[in-house]
């Protein structure tokens, strides 16, 4: 059996939405324990008080990479069924820098809004909500936002086409980077007194 | 050792047992890496048309035809010789140098997934029929073709020779009478089946 399991047909479209719900499940949870629903340990993160975002997101990208690498050379993984999202440069920076904005000022993403809505949080709905008005603004103003839309398109790019490198020695300098980045984190984390514990904002005392 | 630095040092272990693991794409069995394999697709390379296919069936040229829909689809329909695999069974293709293999499917991307799938098993002479079997059925089974000129009148003979050899009605006509009423697969398939040519 090699994966992905769907691209090889050996489940259907229906057996695909049922594992996307206990991924979806899963991924909530994880998130949950890792204090993701808290607003003021993720704007915290923006001060470089609290760095938990960025050592849960890079800790799964390194996971993900060695993951995917290591599956495909025991020949359980077939890479080019994989799906790489395409770069747009110039809409892509433009949307990061929004989405930046919106998660400053909100102290919640996408994913983390609804985790913060499932542990009762009233302004994790305040988010979800901005959130659905946006894409619904988004798509009403479509016409006019298409040439940004698709402007500056480069294609698929990963890093070991952009940085020049052999696959092998880019999963090991990312991982490298990751660790390194821990590393500084922990230290900036405690010159600015610890990362953000349980505080008022958490329903039922501690996440 | 807090659980920390113990996650820390399992992945620098994976990370540099990966980079003294060999050069190479990543994990290719075989074949070519990704560029080469969409630098292939996108120039055409990789598809064959409907009526060359037809041609190597008749003169009986070595092809081996893969059909990858719905095994119920293909009881229904399939092309000559065709076999019916799903993705899954695509490892058991066995190379073999004398012919190409030509997948099918109906237009849902399936085809392209094979195609993928066989090169990346190490398949070097691997083609996706062009329109699947939409594509055959336009052109081999309900052919339209203008005869006003010699040329076109030697062309249509060769086409609808062709063409009736697989059971298809051939039509003088011009092409573009496709546009204003394109042929519905089905009711092709169909009329043909009720002739008895499958």
């Amino acid at each position: 059996m090699r994966a992905p399991l769907y691209e090889w047909g050996f489940f259907g479209d229906g057996a695909s939405l049922l594992v996307a719900l206990a991924v979806g499940v899963a991924f909530g949870w994880f998130l949950e324990r890792g204090g993701m629903g808290n607003a003021r340990k993720l704007a915290a993160q923006f001060y470089f008080r609290d760095l938990t975002v960025f050592k849960v997101l890079f800790t799964a990208v390194v996971t993900a990479m060695l993951g995917v690498f290591w599956l495909t050379r025991l020949g359980l993984l077939e890479p080019s069924l994989l799906y790489v999202p395409p770069t747009w440069v110039v809409p892509q920076l433009l949307g990061g820098l929004v989405f930046g904005v919106g998660f400053v000022m909100g102290g919640l993403c996408p994913g983390t809004s609804c985790v913060a809505i499932s542990s009762g949080r009233r302004d994790g709905l305040a988010v979800l909500g901005g959130m659905l008005f946006g894409i619904l603004l988004f798509g009403e103003a479509f016409p006019v936002l298409e040439g940004l839309y698709s402007a500056t398109p480069v294609g698929t790019l990963t890093l070991p086409e952009v940085l020049r490198l052999p696959y092998e020695a880019t999963v090991l300098l990312v991982t490298a980077m990751a660790v390194a980045g821990f590393v500084l984190a922990e230290r900036l984390e405690r010159g600015r007194g610890g990362p953000v514990g349980p505080g008022p904002d958490t329903p039922q005392g501690g996440t | 050792m807090s659980p920390g630095r113990a996650l820390a040092g399992a992945g620098l272990t994976l990370a540099t047992l990966a980079a003294l693991s060999g050069t190479g794409p990543a994990g290719a069995p075989g074949g070519d890496g990704p560029v080469e394999l969409t630098a292939a697709l996108a120039s055409g390379a990789a598809l064959v048309q409907p009526l060359e296919l037809a041609r190597m069936i008749r003169e009986r040229r070595p092809v081996r035809l893969v059909d990858v829909r719905d095994s119920s689809e293909f009881i229904r329909f399939s092309l000559p010789t065709a076999r019916n695999a799903s993705l899954r069974e695509m490892g058991a293709l066995q190379p073999d140098e004398s012919g190409p293999i030509v997948v099918y499917d109906d237009g849902s991307g399936s085809a392209v997934r094979a195609w993928l799938l066989l090169r990346r098993l190490g398949h070097e002479d691997v083609r996706v029929l062009r329109g699947g079997v939409l594509g055959w059925v336009e052109d081999v089974l309900s052919p339209i073709l203008p005869a006003s000129t010699a040329e076109e009148r030697s062309r249509f003979d060769s086409v609808a020779g062709l063409s009736r050899y697989f059971g298809g009605l051939p039509k003088i006509g011009d092409p573009a009478m496709r546009e204003a009423a394109p042929v519905r697969a089905e009711a092709a398939i169909t009329l043909i089946s009720r002739r008895g040519c499958y």
